[in-house]
């Protein structure tokens, strides 16, 4: 099955349906700011330390990204699912930096940041799988959105073809001297059947999550892997800390969007949690560089210090 | 026990009774001091229990306690201390 016919059976919800995007994340924008905590971040932290904070652990989550994906250097980034626009505050605030443009598909994210009106930044809601640059980035990020590209219906073989359309496109895009930053969880020990009924269709529906191998296989003879992570238990420290916020305003909460809601979002961060502790779930880390025929281009602010941060 | 005060031995066998009841097997299979997985306890089930120790308990618990006393002598020894003195079954 190639990704041109996959796309013509799904249609709009090919590469990431705007329907199940907005039955997780449009459910009220102060429900997860309160979960989330001051950086507004929906995805694994990079802790360090015992005991450090949610805060901090995800502030190093976001530089880890940015050199990850060189952005210092960058004049124009694209982000894949740019969530609350964490990673779009600190991008519009460096001073190499002339446009960033962020894609979703919640409306509610969009909303939200619009009204901040970042300098430099344009919110689209947008598929990648129809987005059409007018120039090309030298950084994309993409944090927590590749869980979303296939679909539990789809065959291993039609997976890979979104997977590979996806790192195609970012191949296109991207200038040749730029990086690509990754974050995606992944299926670890544990069959593709054997995911819950409960988080297949309460909590992510229309979504399904790839195998390392998957990813490892779309990008070949695209990019080259420059850094790989599994940090899966620090996923589990997420989930725990932002089922500690939700237990400490567990009222608040219940105010927001009701008690089955919040019982349900109890249960997925305990589920979660588990899971990764148990390695069922991983949580990978890549530092992609495009490959290119331009050979005098070498990735070598990649390979120098920046490498030591990011292993 | 007898004035229904919650101590370890009254958790462990409550852990019992509904470890066998979620796994739909004998309470004979249960061994307590076996490690929850040897038996058979996957996440979705090993969350079951969390969340309805939460429930009978009245305490919020952390996942990471399945896998830091992961026997349920251990993790019935362990939540005895963290109630408050005295506390009485629901």
């Amino acid at each position: 099955m190639s990704a041109s016919s996959l796309r013509q059976r799904e249609g709009d919800k090919y590469g990431g349906s705007a329907e199940g995007i907005r039955h997780h994340y449009d459910i009220g924008n102060d429900f997860w700011r309160l979960m989330l905590g001051p950086t507004y971040t929906y995805s694994a932290a990079l802790y360090a330390r015992p005991g450090e904070s949610l805060e901090i652990a995800q502030n190093r989550k976001i530089d880890w990204h940015l050199t990850s994906a060189s952005a210092d250097k960058a004049k124009s980034v694209l982000e894949v699912g740019c969530g609350w626009g964490t990673i779009l505050r600190r991008l519009s605030e460096k001073p190499a930096i002339k446009r960033v443009v962020g894609l979703t598909l919640s409306d509610a994210q969009a909303a939200y940041l619009r009204s901040l009106a970042l300098k430099h930044v344009e919110v689209r809601v947008e598929n990648w799988a129809v987005h059409e640059p007018t120039a090309p980035y030298d950084s994309i990020i993409s944090i927590g959105a590749f869980e979303h590209f296939a679909k539990a219906e789809e065959t291993p073989a039609e997976k890979l073809s979104v997977y590979r359309d996806f790192f195609e496109r970012c191949h296109r895009w991207l200038s040749p001297g730029g990086s690509m930053s990754l974050q995606t969880i992944g299926y670890g020990n544990m069959k593709r059947e054997e995911a819950s009924d409960f988080m297949n269709k309460e909590i992510y529906p229309d979504s399904d999550l790839p195998f390392l191998g998957e990813v490892v296989a779309a990008v070949e003879g695209l990019f080259e892997i420059v850094v790989i992570r599994n940090d899966r238990l620090d996923y589990a420290r997420s989930y725990d800390a932002w089922a500690a916020n939700l237990r400490e305003r567990r009222a608040e909460a219940v105010a927001m969007v009701g008690e089955e809601q919040v019982r349900r979002f109890e249960r997925f961060f305990k589920l979660g949690s588990v899971g990764f502790r148990m390695g069922k779930l991983n949580l990978l880390r890549f530092t992609l560089r495009p490959i290119t025929k331009q050979w005098t281009i070498t990735g070598s602010e990649l390979w120098g210090e920046a490498r030591l941060r990011l292993a | 026990m007898r004035d229904g005060t919650i101590d370890a031995s009254m958790i462990e066998s409550w852990c019992v009774n509904n470890v066998a009841r979620i796994l739909k097997i004998p309470k004979s299979e249960i061994d307590p001091k076996l490690e929850v997985d040897r038996f058979g306890l996957d996440s979705a089930t090993a969350v079951a229990l969390i969340m309805e120790l939460e429930e009978w308990l009245g305490i919020e618990l952390a996942p990471e306690l399945l896998f830091e006393y992961p026997t349920l002598a251990d993790l019935s020894q362990h939540l005895a201390t963290l109630l408050p003195p005295g506390q009485r079954v629901a």
